[in-house]
């Protein structure tokens, strides 16, 4: 007889009850992290003057999934009613009564509000000139397009933003960053699940994740809303490539952590499905990668939007075994624990990316971007 | 001006009234003051940080299920959850044993840092609790609690936990779970105050559950088998 008789032990009956406390939802929340990661990226992109059309692209795209990224995490909170009270009752600093620091608290009540305006503004000036120019083609949207415009009427007057922007480029790097590892980097500092107490890389993992999803998503942008529908997507294909790559990497080396520390182990029992679907998830990210690769091969449009599809499935897959399929392994380590989701709770997942399309519409219909970023 | 008499060690003496008044009221103040330190230490020394813990000796525990239902009917626990329950182990020589378990009210508590809000805190008595007005139900505390002692009410969308029933510590009455123990398996006390539990503590060989998470539990038992440790 086995020394350990778990389940049969009543161990843990409160996640026997209630495994699965955050919700695939929090899955589309991590997804649409990765708009930090495309801001990011066109704040590199402005500063080193890399792929200069391409980054109205980045940063309407980064902004319409930034916009609406905590809609994830407010569909999952139990008490709607008191969310207010995570803007006026943070926990960013600690005390006697409140150890340690929230990083939930840091990264959504403070960085965000503070990367969004920043964002906003840099895309608003950094988009002004071609949106006057825009804007004198008339149309309905002509009057707004003034607005935003901010009286940039001018290539000189635009040029004269040019430090202003620099500044802002930079600013932005930092929180932007942080955003790119988020939420999944608190994961490993959550003694209670086994799963992510092991996996260390996951910071880095949400990160090259997040340059798929940032290759991806502007891929697709691109395609939309532009006629050149052959030239420009392979620089985009390069990124979706590097971050294919990272992440399979970065996955297959916790797999063969977790079998060469837990294989021996009843405590493998919970890590076995995880590596399993890590596994998957690297098939398909290197899938994405050969796929892209093709892309840049023989420019199509149609192999730059499959690799990117493929990039976000691959991305979304990854995304879920970290968040929905390890929150399913006991706190023993020594089993992992059956849920049923329901359509409810998958439909709210995909209704938060919805909303962000939605918003990257809005966008990219108020905003030039063909002659973006002239100076 | 009027004059007092009065005697002295020279014999009486006449004093002005004005002069006699001063001389009492500095003596009055005088003799008060030490009175009022001692008392002011005395009322410190009662306002003594607590460090409310609880002692388990696992062998005492026959899983009767009585500490369960009455903190279920204390607190009012909703079905499904549970702020304390007894687990079944069975060791290799075939012997059952039975381990209660609960919120450790950990000196270091990991569920307090995630807590975006500060819905969770550390009272200066060391227990852990939960500010229902705060909380939005996110659940990151129940992620982080390494003893699954967190559940989410679905009356409320709050957090719940074992209180160490402090709405009866305020009355002086001890936790429901340790009151209806038939066994006297629960201990439960004050550690900085000379006692049954600290005596118990120090005398016995204790050990804490999951101690490598550095959360600093604040439930000590005697004789925890390893399966239970997990």
């Amino acid at each position: 007889m086995s020394g350990y008789t778990y389940p049969y032990g009543y161990s843990y009956p409160n996640e026997f009850s209630e495994p699965l406390v955050w919700l695939p939802v929090m899955v589309a929340y991590s997804l649409l992290a990765s708009g930090a990661t495309l801001i990011l990226i066109a704040s590199i992109a402005y500063l080193t003057g890399w792929q200069k059309r391409l980054v109205p692209y980045m940063l309407l795209t980064g902004l319409g999934m930034y916009a609406v990224v905590l809609l994830g995490p407010l569909a999952d909170v139990r008490a709607p009613e008191h969310s207010l009270k995570f803007l006026t009752s943070l926990h960013i600093t600690p005390s006697s009564t409140n150890l340690g620091i929230s990083l939930i608290s840091l990264h959504a009540a403070l960085l965000w509000p503070i990367t969004f305006l920043l964002a906003a503004v840099f895309a608003v000036i950094y988009l002004s000139y071609p949106t006057y120019r825009y804007s004198l083609a008339g149309g309905r949207l002509a009057g707004l397009r003034r607005i935003l415009s901010l009286g940039v009427s001018s290539s000189e007057k635009y040029r004269s933003y040019s430090p202003l922007l620099k500044a802002l480029a930079v600013i932005l790097v930092i929180p932007t960053l942080l955003w790119s590892m988020y939420p999944t980097s608190i994961l490993p500092t959550q003694t209670a699940n086994p799963i992510w107490r092991s996996w260390q890389l996951l910071p880095l993992t949400q990160l090259a994740g997040g340059i798929v999803v940032a290759g991806s998503a502007t891929t697709l942008t691109y395609l939309a809303f532009t006629h050149n529908r052959v030239e420009g997507p392979s620089a985009l294909m390069k990124l979706l490539i590097t971050g294919s790559v990272a992440s399979a990497f970065l996955l297959l080396l916790q797999t063969a952590y977790w079998y060469i520390a837990l294989g021996d182990t009843f405590l493998y029992a919970a890590a076995k499905p995880i590596s399993l679907w890590a596994i998957v998830a690297a098939i398909v990210f290197a899938a994405a990668a050969a796929i892209a690769y093709q892309a840049i091969k023989k420019p199509s449009a149609s192999m730059a939007a499959l690799a990117s599809i493929i990039g976000i499935i691959a991305s979304i897959i990854n995304l879920w075994n970290i968040l929905v399929n390890a929150q399913l392994a006991s706190k023993t380590g020594a089993a992992t624990l059956p849920a049923t989701l329901g359509l409810v709770q998958i439909l709210e997942a995909i209704a938060v990316p919805a909303l962000a399309v939605f918003v990257i519409i809005i966008l990219f219909w108020i905003f030039p971007v063909g002659g973006g970023g002239n100076e | 001006m009027s004059t007092i008499k009065y005697k002295s060690w020279r014999g009486w003496l006449d004093i002005k009234r004005r002069e006699f008044l001063k001389a009492a009221a500095t003596t009055i103040v005088v003799a008060a003051t030490p009175i009022a330190v001692t008392s002011n230490a005395q009322s410190k020394d009662s306002r003594k940080r607590k460090r409310y813990a609880m002692y388990i000796d696992v062998s005492k525990c026959y899983g009767c299920m009585a500490c369960v239902v009455a903190c279920a009917g204390e607190n009012n626990v909703p079905i499904g959850g549970f702020r304390t329950w007894v687990e079944r182990h069975v060791k290799p020589d075939g012997s059952v044993i039975f381990v209660p378990k609960q919120c450790n009210h950990c000196e270091n508590a990991p569920c307090v840092h995630p807590c975006p809000t500060g819905a969770t805190f550390r009272r200066e008595d060391g227990l852990v609790l939960v500010d229902h007005d705060l909380c939005i139900g996110c659940g990151a505390c129940v992620e982080a609690c390494p003893y699954g002692a967190r559940y989410m009410n679905p009356v409320t969308g709050t957090v719940d936990k074992c209180t160490f029933c402090d709405h009866r510590l305020a009355k002086g009455l001890l936790p429901a779970c340790v009151e209806a123990c038939p066994t006297g398996a629960r201990v439960f006390g004050d550690l900085e105050e000379d006692g049954e539990l600290k005596e118990l503590v120090e005398s016995q060989p204790v050990e804490v559950l999951k101690s490598w998470t550095g959360a600093e539990p604040m439930i000590f038992y005697k004789g925890l088998p390893k399966e239970a440790n997990r």
